[in-house]
């Protein structure tokens, strides 16, 4: 978030008012809504990993084919449907620049939505999210159309992920090949600088892993969590040695960060997405993955992220079609290179 | 009143969050809608027919109202704006255009002075210059004025304002903004809620400010709420911790200083800082004796022996019964300046000489 645009937040923690009821989730709102979302209810399932609720999905096809949030799945997982009834679920294939998850239950005949387009949705028009209850989840308006995220919000990163607390910079030898992340900057507070590392530390190995440079290192730790350790390989002044590390969360928060975390919890993977539809529904990151309809009952994309205090944003149907042949297939697409 | 004095100035500790966020189409016909939205309403829509009629004001106001909501970016920040006359005039927020009013341990305050350049950036994305006017840090109030004439025949889009007084809770309402800082590509970004029982909220509603659901966020501020009128009756200034809590500075409070704002002036601010500084921090009210919240442990007025708790009462052969007063007294000053100071501690009356330090060491 461009860091000027923001100034001093305020955090009124213990002057706060008592939470008055916001309108995407007051029951008294969301009463007419029911039958709005009842058909694209039939298609929607509860995500479980582990036992716990971390997503919901959207059935695509018929023979056990849901489409969900990839990076909310960890743990064993299942899916629960409208009905009740709990299947063991598998992970087909993920593609990572839109954060969707093909998985599979056994289970036939069942529902899939059909996906609407978006481009002509104005600002203002009404929105539901469906969800494994009887009622709407949540409620909002297209806050703004269907548009490509711009930078930084184009940038693929889950600010739920394990920290080092280092700046790491791609290391080239002399015939310009990369082969390292330099350390350039560390902080004081971070696992790295704990660890005993030191800055212009060349980091080559995590866990086993060739670093061949910082984007490498980056996309490891995606998949890392705070409070893991990692094993690390350095090289300093040409010597090599070890070091164990603790990652933790992200120690700097922007202004917009403090800011954007008044009111709730924000999905881990929130921005890099291709296209976004955004509302102002308000939406748990765990009920991300699910359609959503306007009034007409028409599926116009899926929940992808909490990605703020003023917006969700939609996947919207434009960028979910040409993927469903291929994630079907179990073709996978890792995130793209600069 | 010292305990009073110092849960003002603990409450004064709301900075505005920074939000720091017509072509008139044809109202009379919401076409295909059979049910009309009484824009005064407070009650939800009950069925699909009052969904869609609700859907269609809300629609109107954002079509009628997006080509006069603008961001604003100067020097230290960006935020929002609507632009009220076809001459260009446009409303924001204070600490939008004058940055936060800081009750810094260097100084007291920092100053702020009108006619600064700053950029108004269009709904399509169109950059034009505009300078500051005046502003109003109690109320987070400020106006700009567009200095190119507008594309209508040389007029503005622009949006009336409607009377805030007349908002009841659950009221439907508008907001459009640039949460985030405008963004290449991205229109005003739209949100629909309710106005707030002022009774939930009375933290910001005792101070004048009105409160609606509608959620905002850094880069808002300044920006309109909107009346299903499709007129402007408030603007951002900030947030609380629920998603329920955003607060806007009522166009009433703009009308009171209208004239004032136009004119440049600047209300509830220093308009330059002085560059001799004591290094401690008052209270709030300008018009309250000069009582010491913190001393800079590195200042000049620590040197001297200054300690929190302290009322300053003579500068030099002055007294001093207002914080107004004595930053009157050191305007004058130059750092390396001795100044003597009496200060009541307590009972006691203490004879204090302290060295100005330079502003902003």
């Amino acid at each position: 978030m461009n860091a000027r645009s923001l100034a001093a937040a305020l955090v009124l923690a213990a002057l706060a008012s008592p939470a008055s009821a916001q309108i995407s989730t007051n029951p008294k709102l969301r009463a007419p809504f029911k039958a709005v979302v009842a058909k694209a209810n039939e298609s929607t399932v509860r995500i479980r990993g582990d036992d716990k609720d971390i997503a919901l999905g959207t059935i695509v096809f018929p023979d056990g084919f849901i489409l969900t949030k990839a990076s909310e799945l960890r743990g064993a997982l299942s899916v629960r449907l409208s009905d009740g009834t709990e299947y063991e679920a598998k992970t087909l294939a993920t593609h990572v620049p839109t954060d969707l998850a093909m998985i599979k239950i056994d289970v036939k005949d069942l529902v899939p939505v059909s996906f609407a387009d978006t481009k002509k949705v104005p600002i203002g028009n009404w929105l539901a999210s469906a969800g494994d209850k009887s009622d709407a989840i949540a409620v909002g308006i297209v806050s703004h159309g269907t548009r490509p995220l711009t930078f930084p919000d184009d940038i693929i990163l889950n600010a739920n992920r394990g920290f080092l607390g280092i700046m790491p910079v791609d290391e080239k030898d002399k015939d310009g090949k990369v082969i390292g992340a330099k350390i350039s900057e560390l902080e004081s507070k971070g696992g790295a600088s704990k660890a005993g590392l030191k800055k212009n530390d060349i980091i080559v190995e995590l866990n086993g892993k060739t670093i061949p440079g910082q984007e490498t290192l980056r996309a490891l730790l995606e998949n890392l969590r705070p409070g893991d350790t990692v094993k690390l390989k350095v090289l300093r002044e040409g010597e090599s040695k070890e070091f164990k590390a603790t990652l933790t969360g992200q120690l700097q928060q922007s202004r917009g960060d403090i800011q954007n975390a008044m009111g709730g919890e924000l999905s881990g993977r929130r921005t890099g997405f291709p296209a976004v539809l955004q509302t102002d529904m308000v939406i748990s990151p765990w009920d991300c993955g699910g359609p959503v309809v306007d009034l007409e009952g028409k599926v116009l994309g899926v929940n992808i992220a909490r990605a703020g205090r003023v917006e969700t944003w939609i996947l919207p149907s434009e960028n979910i079609r040409p993927l469903l042949a291929e994630l079907k297939s179990g073709k996978s697409t890792a995130a793209p290179k600069k | 009143m010292t305990a009073r004095r110092i849960s003002k100035y603990a409450a004064g500790f709301l900075f505005g969050m920074a939000l720091l966020a017509g072509s008139s189409p044809n109202w009379a016909a919401d076409p295909k809608v059979e049910t009309k939205w009484d824009t005064r309403r407070t009650a939800h829509p009950e069925d699909l027919d009052e969904l869609r009629a609700l859907e269609a004001r809300v629609k109107a106001v954002v079509d009628k109202c997006s080509p006069a909501t603008v961001a604003i970016t100067i020097g230290f920040g960006a935020g929002s704006g609507v632009i009220v006359s076809e001459d260009g005039l446009v409303l924001t927020a204070a600490h939008v255009i004058a940055g936060e009013p800081k009750f810094d341990l260097k100084g007291g305050g920092t100053g702020y002075e009108p006619n600064k350049e700053c950029t108004i950036i269009l709904q399509d994305g169109k950059k034009v210059k505009a300078k500051t006017l005046g502003i109003n840090d109690k109320m987070d109030s400020g106006m700009v004025k567009i200095l190119e004439k507008g594309p209508n025949d040389g007029k503005w889009p622009f949006i009336p304002l409607a009377k805030s007084a007349e908002l009841k809770p659950g009221q439907w309402v508008v907001s459009l903004g640039h949460p985030g800082g405008p963004k290449t590509g991205r229109a005003p970004v739209a949100r629909l809620g309710q106005m707030e029982a002022p009774d939930k909220h009375r933290l910001h509603t005792a101070g004048g400010f009105i409160v609606s659901n509608c959620t905002l966020v850094g880069g808002d501020s300044g920006g309109p709420l909107y009346d299903l009128d499709g007129k402007v009756i408030g603007i951002h200034s900030r947030i609380g911790l629920s998603l329920a809590t955003n607060v806007h500075v009522p166009t009433d409070k703009f009308v009171i200083d209208w004239d004032k704002l136009v004119a440049g002036e600047v209300i509830g601010r220093q308009p330059k800082p002085p560059t001799a500084v004591v290094g401690v921090v008052f209270a709030e009210d300008e018009n309250d004796d000069a009582y010491v919240v913190e001393v800079d442990e590195d200042g000049p007025a620590a040197k001297a022996g200054l300690k929190p708790g302290d009322t300053i009462t003579k500068f030099n052969t002055e007294v001093i019964k207002s914080v107004k007063k004595f930053r009157d007294m050191i305007k004058d000053k130059k750092p390396g300046d001795t100044v003597k100071l009496a200060v009541r501690r307590g009972t006691e009356i203490l004879a204090l000489s302290v060295t100005l330090g330079k502003r902003g060491a």
